[in-house]
């Protein structure tokens, strides 16, 4: 009678026997944390609290199409595979350090010591970053360790970049030695720490606890900053000056954000919604559902801004990588007064930089037809459904000496402030090619405008109740 | 409290058509004349007063405005919506008597005006006393000076502003001593804009249409 067939698998000798075996003590890395970093956050919709998210507004009934905070990204940046959309933010001429976790394929049958190297490329480059090493010591039936810090040799260069990081992880002195494993990251460069966004001072202030940086925002910045190889070289005053105008060309220039003026620097939720704070000024970026802004008002995409709103979304992404630039604001302004009089202005009369001295509107008392008419100089736009566009003010960004106002096309500027490269050079250089823009074919001009009672007045005093009545040659001249 | 209604014909202030003033001085009488019983039927419009939108926006601007003691708990229902029926601009209207107090109410495009009797000892007076102008523990205060003056018997006041920053830098007045209309644009807190439109009166006209 036949046996039947075992049901264990009969051992096998020699060298088939060896392969069915594990006896050969092998490490690999299973997790790696970028540390000595910025704190980062995952990308926010505004949609519910389940991580990653973080309904941050819970009034507001919108998905922020990840330009909001989620939740604070802690622990492994790296656990086993590649994820490019986790990723690391660095100080530029810092080192790059990572916290390490490696396994073995057995329990260490004795203690051993080794040698961990990382060697990486930056972009393809071997000469940006070099190797760094860090020794392992293995105890007695460890299977896991964690090595505390491995630094990368050198320092990110003087950028304000996003580098695709290569890393090829190898082992020496144990048997056997080599590569192991290699892994791939998405790592930002910044100028400086983080600044708050509301910080009207030159220096500007760190923020305190960095929040805000996300992905998909750094990512923004560094593409309006960089372009496509989102890198840029910041070894200079210029270049600094040449960054912050690619990111008012980029915001300016690239849609959405929404035009609206009745807005502030905040975007808000509809016409008496929440505000945002400055730091999710991002959101500009969404297309986002229609609403009326104010009453009357027709619908537009509900984070609509103001030239104001742009500025801050220009000051906002610079402050996401440590550039503090400032908000202005130009106001329009005549040189005649209503009794003929002639009136020098100054730049300083022109524009207010947020910080310093207040600049207000221009102001004159006019008494017409028993009322008195406190009025302020006004720029009168292109007719609307509901009445004339009047102007109260160009808001500008404004970084060390320079203007770049915002939600006007760079394309739209005299071509010395285009080829600058810098912004304008003065606030009277941009008062009069903002007052001489068309809007859509309506020529823009100056009057003296009184809300209540409603009324305008022209160069020489007249009342007039549209200003569209007011010949060209009455309208105010300009300083 | 029962509210009571005020007889159709009743003018509040005694004005039954706009008085032969200069043009820059018809604002001040605006909202003020009570439409005939004929006109508001033959110029209801059952579409605009259906419009939730248009109803949530002008209740809401009541509620904002006049002090809830003033206000009809069943203001909603009450509000009627009617196309060209004061000073020739769509509006929601609603009258009442209610705790010993006269309330008319006018809600166009872009103002709110209200008539209310008694008119009191004077008219800033009235403003704390009907309207919630001031903060909880806060009395407001107005920046500017009132402006003053006197026009067909009645004595009127406003805040010259080239830009009222909201609807109380907006209010002006209008009374004969016995009522007292107020009137303001609904401006929501919002300072430091860019720009903004300065509404027209022909633009005020047409609130429904432009709904539609």
């Amino acid at each position: 009678m036949a046996r039947a067939p075992s049901k264990v698998p009969r051992v096998r000798s020699g060298a088939s026997h060896r392969a069915t075996l594990r006896t050969t003590w092998t490490v690999r890395v299973t997790g790696i944390e970028f540390i000595d970093d910025y704190p980062m956050e995952a990308n926010g919709r505004n949609r519910s609290n389940t991580d990653p998210d973080r309904k941050r507004y819970a009034t507001i009934p919108e998905n922020f199409e990840g330009w909001g905070r989620g939740m604070p990204l802690t622990g492994w940046d790296w656990e086993g595979k590649d994820n490019l959309e986790r990723a690391a933010c660095y100080q530029r001429l810092r080192p790059i350090h990572m916290k390490v976790r490696l396994r073995s394929s057995l329990p260490a049958p004795t203690a051993r010591t080794f040698t961990l190297t990382v060697t990486p490329t930056v972009d393809s480059s071997k000469t940006v970053l070099t190797a760094g090493t860090a020794s392992v010591n293995w105890p007695a039936a460890s299977q896991e360790q964690i090595v505390p810090m491995i630094a990368l040799g050198g320092t990110l260069p003087s950028e304000v970049s996003r580098y695709h990081l290569r890393l090829t992880w190898s082992v020496t002195g144990i048997t056997p030695g080599g590569i192991v494993n290699q892994t791939n990251h998405k790592i930002f460069g910044i100028y400086d720490d983080p600044r708050e966004p509301d910080d009207p001072t030159t220096a500007g202030k760190a923020l305190t606890p960095v929040i805000g940086l996300t992905k998909q925002r750094l990512d923004k910045v560094t593409l309006a900053i960089g372009g496509n190889d989102r890198r840029f070289k910041v070894r200079t005053a210029n270049e600094l000056k040449t960054l912050v105008w690619h990111v008012g060309r980029h915001v300016n220039n690239n849609g959405p954000p929404h035009f609206y003026g009745g807005r502030n620097q905040h975007v808000q939720y509809g016409a008496g919604g929440p505000e945002l704070d400055l730091i999710d000024n991002w959101v500009m970026w969404i297309e986002g559902t229609k609403i009326p802004p104010d009453t009357g008002e027709p619908v537009k995409s509900w984070c609509v801004g103001a030239c104001i709103t742009y500025a801050q979304l220009m000051k906002t992404m610079l402050a996401s990588v440590g550039v503090q630039a400032v908000r202005a604001w130009v106001y329009p302004k005549t040189n005649l007064m209503p009794d003929g009089t002639t009136i020098t202005l100054t730049e300083s009369d022109l524009v207010e930089i947020d910080g310093g001295a207040t600049v207000g509107p221009q102001k004159h008392t006019f008494v017409y037809g028993g009322l008195t008419y406190h009025t302020e100089v006004k720029l009168v736009g292109q007719p609307e459904v509901n009445g004339p566009y009047l102007d109260n003010f160009e808001a500008c960004l404004y970084y060390q000496g320079n203007l770049i106002p915002g939600a006007f096309p760079t394309y739209s500027y005299p071509a010395s402030v285009q080829n600058g490269g810098v912004g304008f050079p003065n606030a009277f250089s941009l008062f009069h090619w903002w007052q001489s823009i068309r809007q859509s074919g309506h020529p823009r001009f100056m009057v003296w405008y009184s809300d209540a009672p409603y009324g305008f007045f022209d160069r020489h005093g007249t009342f007039y109740s549209s200003p569209y009545d007011i010949a060209s040659r009455n309208w105010l001249p300009i300083p | 409290m029962p509210l009571e209604e005020i007889p159709a014909g009743e003018q509040l202030m005694g004005v039954t058509s706009l008085p032969p003033v200069q043009a820059n001085m018809q604002f001040l009488f605006k909202g003020l004349i009570w439409p005939v019983p004929e006109a508001l039927e033959t110029h209801l419009n059952e579409a605009a007063q259906s419009n939730s939108a248009l109803l949530n926006e002008t209740v809401e601007w009541v509620n904002r405005v006049l002090k809830p003691e003033f206000v009809a708990p069943d203001l909603r229902s009450r509000l009627r919506a009617a196309t060209a029926i004061v000073n020739g601009e769509d509006a929601f209207l609603d009258r009442y008597r209610i705790n010993q107090t006269i309330v008319q109410i006018v809600v166009t495009k872009f103002h709110v005006h209200l008539v209310l009797a008694p008119a009191g000892d004077s008219p800033v007076a009235a403003i704390h006393r009907y309207l919630r102008v001031d903060e909880p523990g806060q009395t407001h205060q107005w920046e500017t000076a009132w402006e003053t003056g006197r026009v067909e018997h009645l004595n009127f006041g406003y805040q010259a502003l080239s830009t009222p920053r909201d609807w109380r830098e907006s209010i002006y007045y209008l009374t004969n001593g016995k009522a007292v209309k107020f009137s303001l644009k609904k401006i929501s807190t919002r300072p430091g804009i860019k720009g903004f439109v300065a509404t027209t009166d022909k633009a005020e006209r047409n609130w429904f249409s432009a709904q539609e």
